[in-house]
């Protein structure tokens, strides 16, 4: 039911006139009637809604939002079509509960290394296992999200929808793929979906009313997305590293202010990177291309220049991109590399599309090329500020990949470059809002909290403990950090010093690999603090992990160990206790 | 820090373990606890940072590259091949590449990790070495006039040298425990210190041994200083001298240098006695409420000589007898080759700042393991190769030459007498540069020199990077004191034999503006000057500055 404001204020009134009249025990007693009055009706409401069509179930397994997106703006359009619609994160669903649907609408990304998002584990373990059931009653279709620089590309997606075939549910669409750049392929796919259902349902001609969104005030201010990214203005770029062996470390900060954008600790911000002008002239003087060359694509006429400095990827190689190279120069060996999963994913660790290029001469023209490239994907970077200290900014702990190689060519990340080396205070970058859910900070500012952040897996807690701070929460804060060395990379060791001296952080656990003869990183520390550690885990403390996801495996491993251990747990407790703390939402991870 | 603190934190540290194990085991911050800088001092080590990248990492947000200098105690300042291959070794695998000679006899390490210093300490502690009390409130290592074969008082001097250092060394075992053992002692109760007390001294303390002719020890400046007389070929005693020291600082009229007095003449076996009632003086007495006004130079120039001689009668029984009477000819260090007793040569080698770096060290190893038979430290920042055969007197020469030791013909004697305080990067005292400036510095006195015709005059030149003073500035003919980066203030006019400290000239001066003042001295100098007669006489004759009668005129207008 939608509730005018008008409605509203009217109501309100009514309410403090009654309450004046009655004492606080009876206004605690009369909430409380109130609010099971309301759920009986509400419970009323969908019975009595549900009954007309059957619900559409869309569910979503995304870990870095591009998939929650794609979910969230297909129930936007379905239920103003008057479908209805049931929306959940595959997280928050009883898996067994897929066995009463009848029709499902599954979007979901790849992570790890070909592995399901960490929110879509337990529905992809259930179907996947022998206990799964029959599924004869179901009509879904699968939206796969993934990369196709990565060899298992949508393997999540398809093995869903190779799955629930087996199972007995029938298509009502093939599965699409999409890679990065998903946006032409999610509107094509909403389009048929809605076509598809339209016909099966049929649903009321009036728009459903029941998700009604409220339009909020500040409406006419523009609202930046993904799509529509707001070009924010670099403030300040820092190093935070000094002679790093691992590369550099920067300290970026931005100007959201005028954006609208809002944002929380544990929110990314995406960023449209720029390919650097020189990696642009060596691709042109490879392929003796004019830059000047206007190219159509997708129904969009730029220079070559224009194509190859912004909008496609040049320093990630996809395997869509080397098959049509080898095609283009029918080149044996790029083919044979092709066939050999492992060697080919050696092969482009260290290479950018240049150097297939200067490895495998084709004479091609400018259509062609631009054709063959992928389209330039967004980088992610965790927000390292909080927005109660740092209103209108963001800063963000970004760490260089690659560089200058030994010929002194760019062979560098494309985002960690440009905002560690290219940008410098005053220019703009392109940016959005990706908001984590499932990265938050508890509720209680008295929860104690455990964050284990080696790396640029840091970023995150500088604005953890800069929000609790400013909160004055009293929950204590226990952060790991660890890097190679205290002295060139310690990730803002005067801040965390500062906020020992503060009383903001109650713990500071360091692990430098490399500053004693044996390699030590944060799970070992974990384990050496195992008794603290499992103390605060008892006491209720909320976990979190991020940085690297092998690092996180590792630590994973290291806490199952500390229950066991020091709970007198058998190591199927320790790994339900780690489990039940995922579901209560106290063991949250934010991995890359 | 501020005084009442450093007081506390002594009586407070437990025998001076403060909480030194902990500030170690601290694996976030390269620095230990603000506390324990203080009680590290004792154990011979001083936390500092690298200057020169302190706003760099500061932007970066990363502490200051904490580091640590370590200071070994040299006993006898005599240093065996074993020895020096231990220490060598040490400056590669935990402090900068180099070795740094004092003007103290003793050798510094810097840029020190945390994480080392244990590893730095076992070293020296493996070779008979220690770092316990090189720095801090308490008797620093003796000092002693170096050569010791070239006169027949010299062994003897050298073994009181020694003894004296032993008596006065802290009881406190916490330094075995801390370094070595790698955990302090779970005591009731800290050792008792006999001599010092739970507080140690009111501030540090310096005691050297001259024999004339030589002042190379600058006995004026210790606080106590002592000059070995000699009768009949053996050692008859000492003439004792009280109260010097150097530090100051800029614009606090209340503190100076002051050269010290000589108050009488002991027999050898007194020293201990009287040193100990000197130093249980200065205990007893000291200013413990203002480190600015705590040496003992201030405790005695408070009251007076007759003073001290009661307190030392009172409390080692001990009446001194009238001073003998002594001539110095020279303060600084004999370079060059002197040949030995026992017909074998010594080579006193010019180490200028006494920086040895990994070039200098590599020439040393090879000396030390062919020709010479070990290496003296000097007072000045020097060192001497000792037990040298004739015949092998030009391969040291050839070795050394190609090593940067000592350039054909020698260094000019001015840079020879030149010296500078280590000051930046790692001082973090300093106010300007020093050691890293001194050797252009000289260069550009030298063309100044040549070309007034004094390329030959041996004058003595010194620099510090702050007032404190520890190359010995005020005693020095010319001297140069930091004020700000590329600032000093201008000296002149001490004596050469280190018997009368010099006065400000400039204040606050640049380069050019030193410069220029040198080159109106010398030319004065070459045309006015006696036959042989010093530079700083020369100064104080000719009116180019007032003589200094009393420290506190050194910097008064
Ligand atoms: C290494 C050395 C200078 C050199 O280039 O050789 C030195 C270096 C330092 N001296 Fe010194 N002093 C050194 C001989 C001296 C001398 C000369 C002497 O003793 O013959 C003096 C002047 C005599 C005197 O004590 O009055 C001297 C007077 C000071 C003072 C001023 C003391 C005072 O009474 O005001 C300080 C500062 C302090 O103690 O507060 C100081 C403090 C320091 C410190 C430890 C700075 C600090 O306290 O943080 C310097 C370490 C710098 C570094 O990076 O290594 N140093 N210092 C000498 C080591 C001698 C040794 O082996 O023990
Ligand atoms: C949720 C999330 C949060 C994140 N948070 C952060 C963060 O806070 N900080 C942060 O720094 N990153 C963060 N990342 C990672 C970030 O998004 C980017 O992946 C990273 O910065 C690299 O992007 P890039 O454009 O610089 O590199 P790309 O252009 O994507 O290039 C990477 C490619 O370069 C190639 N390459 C790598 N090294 C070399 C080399 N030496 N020579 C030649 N080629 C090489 C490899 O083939 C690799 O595929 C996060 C990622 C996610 C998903
Ligand atoms: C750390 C990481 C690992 C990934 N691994 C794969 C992979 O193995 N296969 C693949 O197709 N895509 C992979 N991707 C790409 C994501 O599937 C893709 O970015 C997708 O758009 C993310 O959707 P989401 O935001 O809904 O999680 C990976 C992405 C990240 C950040
Ligand atoms: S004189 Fe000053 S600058 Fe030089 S070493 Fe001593 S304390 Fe440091």
């Amino acid at each position: 039911m939608a509730v005018t404001h008008a409605a509203l204020a009217d109501l309100e009134q009514q309410l403090q006139q009654w309450s004046a009249a009655h004492d606080a025990d009876q206004l605690t007693w009369a909430s409380g009637y109130l609010a099971g009055v309301a759920a009986a009706r509400s419970d009323a409401a969908v019975a009595a809604e549900a009954s007309p069509s059957p619900v559409v179930t869309i569910w979503y397994g995304s870990e870095t939002g591009n998939g929650r997106g794609v979910a969230e703006r297909l129930a936007e359009v379905m239920q103003a079509r008057g479908f209805s619609v049931d929306l959940a994160a595959t997280g928050t669903v009883q898996p067994r509960a897929i066995g009463k649907l009848e029709f499902l609408l599954l979007v979901m990304s790849t992570h790890g290394e070909g592995d399901p998002p960490e929110d879509a584990a337990a529905l992809h373990k259930f179907l996947m296992g022998k206990r799964a059931p029959r599924l004869e009653a179901l009509r879904f279709a699968v939206f796969a999200l993934g990369d196709s620089s990565y060899p298992d590309f949508c393997r999540t997606g398809r093995d869903f929808d190779a799955r629930l075939e087996q199972l007995g549910a029938r298509r009502l669409l093939d599965r699409v793929d999409v890679d990065v750049d998903f946006e032409g392929g999610e509107d094509t796919w909403r389009a048929r979906v809605v076509e598809t259902l339209d016909a099966e349902i049929k649903p009321g001609d009036e728009p459903a009313p029941r998700l009604q969104l409220v339009p909020s005030a500040s409406d006419s201010t523009p609202r930046y997305d993904r799509r529509k990214p707001f070009a924010a203005e670099v403030l300040e770029v820092a190093p935070l590293t000094i002679d790093a062996a691992t590369g550099p470390v920067c300290h970026v900060e931005l100007d959201l202010a005028d954006s609208g954008l809002t944002w929380q600790p544990g929110d990314s911000l995406g960023l449209w990177p720029h390919n650097d002008p020189r990696l642009v002239e060596e691709l042109l003087a490879l392929t003796a291309l004019d830059g000047a060359t206007e190219v159509t694509r997708d129904e969009r006429t730029l220079t070559l220049d224009e194509w190859l400095a912004g909008k496609l990827e040049l320093t990630q190689l996809t395997r869509p991109f080397l098959e049509f190279w080898a095609q283009q120069g029918a080149h044996r060996q790029l083919l044979k590399l092709l066939d050999d999963r492992d060697a080919l994913a050696r092969w482009v660790a260290t290479r950018q599309v240049v150097d297939v290029v200067r490895e495998f001469p084709v004479a091609i023209d400018a259509d062609a090329l631009v054709g063959g490239l992928r389209a330039i994907a967004p980088r992610l970077y965790s927000i390292a500020s909080s927005p109660l200290v740092h209103e209108d900014e963001v800063h963000l702990t970004v760490k260089r990949v690659g560089g200058l190689d030994q010929e002194q060519r760019l062979r560098a990340g494309v985002a960690s470059w440009q905002l560690t080396e290219q940008l410098t205070a005053g220019g703009r970058v392109p940016v959005y809002l990706e908001s984590n859910p499932r990265f938050r900070l508890p509720e209680n500012p008295d929860t104690p909290i455990l964050m284990i952040g080696p790396g640029t897996g840091v970023a995150p807690f500088r604005a953890f403990v800069q929000q609790r701070q400013a909160e004055g929460a009293t929950g204590s804060n226990w952060l790991l950090f660890g890097n190679r060395n205290r002295r060139h990379d310690f990730l803002y060791q005067l801040e965390w010093q500062r906020f020992v001296r503060e009383g903001a952080l109650h713990r500071l656990s360091v692990a430098f690999s490399r500053d004693q003869a044996e390699r030590v990183y944060v799970q070992h520390r974990l384990v050496e603090h195992g008794r603290e550690v499992y103390d605060w885990l008892e006491q209720g403390a909320h976990l979190y992990i991020c940085g690297d996801r092998r690092m996180a495996e590792d630590v994973h491993r290291a806490l199952a160990e500390i229950v066991s251990d020091h709970g007198a747990n058998t190591p199927e407790q320790a790994a339900e206790y780690l489990e039940s703390m995922k579901r209560e939402k106290r063991y949250q991870k934010d991995v890359y | 820090m501020s005084n009442l603190n450093v007081e506390k934190i002594k009586s407070e540290s437990r025998a001076l373990r403060g909480t030194l194990h902990e500030s170690l085991e601290d694996a976030t911050t390269g620095a230990i606890r603000e506390a324990d800088t203080v009680v590290s001092k004792f154990h011979g080590i001083y936390q500092q940072d690298d200057r020169d990248i302190r706003a760099t990492r500061r932007e970066a947000r990363l502490e200051p590259l904490y580091q640590f200098m370590l200071r070994v105690r040299v006993p006898g300042s005599t240093i065996s091949r074993e020895q020096w291959h231990a220490l060598d070794r040490l400056a590669d695998e935990v402090a900068n590449g180099t070795l740094r000679l004092t003007s103290r006899q003793a050798i510094q390490y810097h840029g020190v990790a945390k994480e080392s210093l244990r590893e730095l300490v076992r070293g020296i502690d493996a070779i008979g070495m220690d770092s316990l009390a090189a720095c801090g409130d308490v008797n620093r290592n003796v000092m002693c006039h170096v050569q010791p074969e070239l006169g027949p008082v010299h062994a003897e001097a050298l073994a009181w040298a020694e003894r004296l250092s032993a008596h006065l060394t802290p009881a406190t075992t916490a330094w075995r425990e801390i370094w070595i053992d790698g955990k302090p002692a779970a005591l009731e109760e800290p050792e008792a210190e006999p001599i010092y007390g739970r507080s140690y001294l009111p501030r540090k303390f310096k005691i050297g041994i001259a024999i004339p002719p030589s002042n190379d020890i600058d006995v004026y400046s210790q606080d106590i200083g002592l000059v070995a007389i000699e009768a009949e070929g053996t050692l008859a005693g000492f003439n004792v001298i009280a109260g010097g020291g150097m530090g100051c600082s800029h614009g606090e009229p209340d503190t100076f240098p002051l050269l010290g007095q000589l108050i009488g003449f002991i027999e050898p076996d007194q020293l201990l006695a009287v040193a100990e009632a000197i130093v249980t003086t200065q205990r007893d007495f000291g200013d413990r409420k203002n480190r600015k006004h705590a040496r003992f130079k201030y405790t005695l120039d408070d009251r007076d000589a007759d003073w001290l001689r009661t307190e030392i009668h009172a409390r080692a029984g001990i009446a001194l007898q009238p001073a003998r009477p002594v001539a110095f000819s020279h303060s600084g260090d004999r370079l060059g080759w002197v040949q030995g007793g026992d017909g074998r040569w010594q080579r006193g080698v010019f180490v200028e700042n006494g920086r040895l770096t990994a070039h200098h060290r590599a020439a040393l190893r090879a000396l030390i393991d062919g020709p010479a038979a070990d290496i003296r430290l000097t007072p000045n920042q020097n060192l001497v190769l000792t037990g040298i055969d004739e015949i092998r007197r030009e391969q040291v020469d050839a070795t050394l030459a190609d090593a940067g030791l000592a350039g054909a013909g020698g260094p000019s004697p001015i840079r020879c007498h030149a010296m500078a305080c280590v000051a930046l990067p790692t001082c973090g005292l300093a106010m300007a540069e020093a050691e890293r400036y001194l050797p252009t510095l000289v260069t550009r006195i030298e063309q100044r020199a040549e070309q007034h015709g004094l390329a030959d005059r041996p004058i003595t030149l010194r620099i510090s990077g702050c007032p404190n003073g520890c190359s010995r500035p005020y005693l020095a003919e010319i001297a140069l004191v930091g004020r700000a980066p590329g600032r000093y203030n201008l000296y002149l006019g001490a004596a050469f034999d280190g018997s009368r400290l010099n006065k400000r000239v400039l204040d606050n001066a640049d380069e050019a503006a030193i410069l220029e003042a040198i080159d109106g001295w010398f030319a004065r100098y070459a045309a006015e000057a006696e036959v042989d007669e010093p530079f700083g006489d020369f100064a104080v004759r000719a009116g180019l500055v007032a003589a200094v009668t009393h420290g506190s005129e050194v910097n008064a207008a």
